[in-house]
């Protein structure tokens, strides 16, 4: 089952791409990304799922780079569930591979799975909402600032996960 | 305990990053909002690490066990605060194999709760293995980080090596005064009848061979052989071992010295160890069941000694080495020094049988099949065939063992020759 859905979010990944546009310099991205991507759900490698992502990600922006086409927000909503189910499963297969789990840890992190993907679907719609408000309202100048902003609140994020330099109990 | 980030918490935030920078990079929105997911999950784990105490114990279905056997650990686990998921691993020594179950278990308990759960393991080598290493891991609910610590409750499982069972003992040439199972060269009260004389006064009447007597037309007796015990000691060679454990030369010596042991001393004959590794070991000869415990205990943890040294068994008491004891080397006749030490014994006028193992079949899973390794190996079975040769030339009871091979068919042919000549009293 978690390889299966693991599989399915590498095809994703590997599709999305050469989707928007299917330029040689994308699908040459694509498709290794996805290689990789189906070799660490069934290896499995959190590594090389890490590797395929990065490649996956790339191949997402060189096809929307060379596309020029309108935003879109289930691509970008596809990628980035996809990329957290690739990455999770994949750690989880790989972090109890021979251990006996109980019903409930597998049962917990199957929501643990769906809260993240449901928070993340909500946090997109969020973001382009307040993207497309910013774009309508705010004059032109303060983009930079806006994204400056932006940037430094996502780096605070990953500092507070990560808890550096902080000891938990 | 202390609490630190899992690689998957590196991998996400990792991954976000790059989404950022690709969307810096290519001027779009959509790779900042791909990322949004990848920094939600991360958000899950902003969540405080909840407080993990619990105690852990464990304990084994025996102390003892043989190898091959197995043997049942439980592992209890008591929460004593909510352990949303805690991960168990209970190490296993490299002479230990898992059997069935699971030493690496996760689970989630409420607070007082207790779990108790069980495996079993095969012992694949003798020895005295110390058990009760725990590596027990806290987990995040969001798995972005863990607490790790670990556990000692030391416990120690002796794996001793099997007996398996002899049929065809060699008998040993001298016998003891002290009553037993082997039939002695000996003539008087016994089973086995030896010989037959002229009756002299003092007979018993029903030693007479009414048979033979009515035959001859003059009364004769029959005699019959004493049954009696004897000494017997295992003289093991360590000054070499070939191959790997638990299928090494020297672990296939200490399971044949095993049975003999017990073989022997279930005839009540006494039975004494001598381990011989340039230096020399021993327990002195004794009979009965403690000695069977006391042999297998010394057996146990022996392996090869590396010395050059060199020491004759000439120094040892008669009590260690009886006058008329049969002395059974086991050996793989590796090093020369042990070859001296069993033909000295043989000078001394010892009974003795030597094992000889063959470590040409040990050695074949290591050696990739050359021609001139094949050369090699046939060179040394010629050398040690001929070594062999001269040894029973000098009157030594030689015979070569070959691994795998059951010690009571290599026994048997020893069983039928080594007849006794009657002795009368």
């Amino acid at each position: 089952m978690r390889t299966l859905l693991a599989v399915m979010a590498a095809l994703a990944l590997a599709a999305i791409p050469p989707w928007i546009d299917d330029a040689a310099a994308v699908v040459a991205l694509a498709v290794p990304a996805g290689a990789i991507l189906l070799w660490s759900a069934v290896r499995p490698s959190l590594a090389a799922a890490a590797a395929g992502g990065a490649l996956a990600l790339a191949a997402y922006a060189l096809a929307l780079w060379s596309s020029q086409a309108s935003p879109g927000l289930l691509d970008a909503l596809a990628v980035g569930v996809a990329l957290v189910l690739v990455v999770e499963t994949t750690d989880f297969a790989r972090t109890f591979r021979g251990a006996e789990v109980a019903p409930a840890i597998v049962a917990a992190v199957h929501r643990g799975w769906a809260a993240a993907a449901v928070l993340g679907a909500i946090g997109v719609i969020l973001l382009a909402g307040a993207v497309s408000l910013a774009d309508l309202g705010a004059p032109p100048v303060f983009r930079p600032l806006l994204a400056g902003a932006g940037a430094l609140l996502a780096l605070a994020a990953v500092l507070a996960a990560l808890g550096i330099g902080g000891k938990g109990r | 305990m202390t609490s630190r980030p899992t690689p998957l918490a590196f991998v996400l935030a990792a991954l976000a990053a790059l989404a950022l920078l690709l969307a810096v990079a290519v001027d779009r929105v959509e790779p900042v909002l791909a990322a949004v997911p990848l920094l939600a999950a991360l958000f899950r784990g902003l969540r405080p690490m909840p407080p993990a105490r619990f105690t852990v114990a464990h304990a084994l279905s025996a102390e003892r066990a043989a190898e091959g056997e197995c043997v049942t650990v439980t592992v209890t686990l008591t929460a004593i605060t909510a352990l949303p998921a805690i991960e168990v691993f209970y190490r296993l020594p490299e002479t230990l194999a898992l059997a069935s179950g699971s030493n690496r278990v996760v689970l989630a308990l409420g607070a007082g709760e207790v779990a108790a759960g069980s495996f079993e393991v095969r012992c694949l080598a003798r020895g005295h293995i110390r058990l009760g290493e725990f590596h027990l891991r806290a987990w995040h609910p969001s798995r972005l980080r863990l607490a790790e610590t670990r556990h000692d409750d030391p416990l120690r499982l002796s794996v001793y090596p099997p007996a398996a069972p002899i049929r065809f003992l060699p008998r040993p040439l001298r016998t003891r005064s002290s009553f037993g199972n082997h039939v002695s060269a000996r003539l008087g009260q016994g089973l086995e009848p030896g010989d037959i004389r002229p009756y002299v006064p003092g007979d018993l009447l029903k030693q007479i061979n009414w048979r033979v007597s009515l035959r001859l037309g003059r009364l004769y007796v029959t005699l019959f052989h004493e049954e009696r015990n004897a000494d017997v000691v295992l003289l093991l060679d360590i000054t070499a071992d070939v191959g790997a454990q638990p299928d090494s030369s020297l672990d296939h010596c200490v399971k044949a010295a095993a049975a003999l042991a017990t073989a022997y001393l279930r005839h009540r004959d006494r039975v004494g160890l001598i381990t011989y590794g340039g230096n020399v070991r021993w327990i002195r000869p004794a009979a009965g069941r403690r000695q069977i415990e006391t042999l297998l205990e010394a057996l146990l943890p022996t392996s090869m000694a590396q010395n050059y040294s060199f020491q004759d068994l000439e120094f040892l008491p008669p009590r260690v080495l009886p006058a008329g004891a049969l002395i059974v080397a086991l050996s793989p006749l590796i090093d020369p020094r042990f070859t001296r030490i069993v033909t000295n014994l043989v000078d001394r006028g010892f009974d003795v049988l030597l094992l000889a193992l063959s470590p040409l079949d040990l050695m074949r899973p290591f050696l990739e099949g050359t021609a001139t390794e094949a050369l090699a190996s046939r060179l040394w079975r010629l050398g040690r065939e001929a070594s062999l040769e001269t040894l029973r030339d000098r009157g030594l009871a030689a015979i070569e063992l070959h691994p795998g091979e059951p010690l009571d068919a290599v026994l048997a042919p020893l069983a039928r020759t080594r007849r006794r000549r009657a002795v009368p009293r």
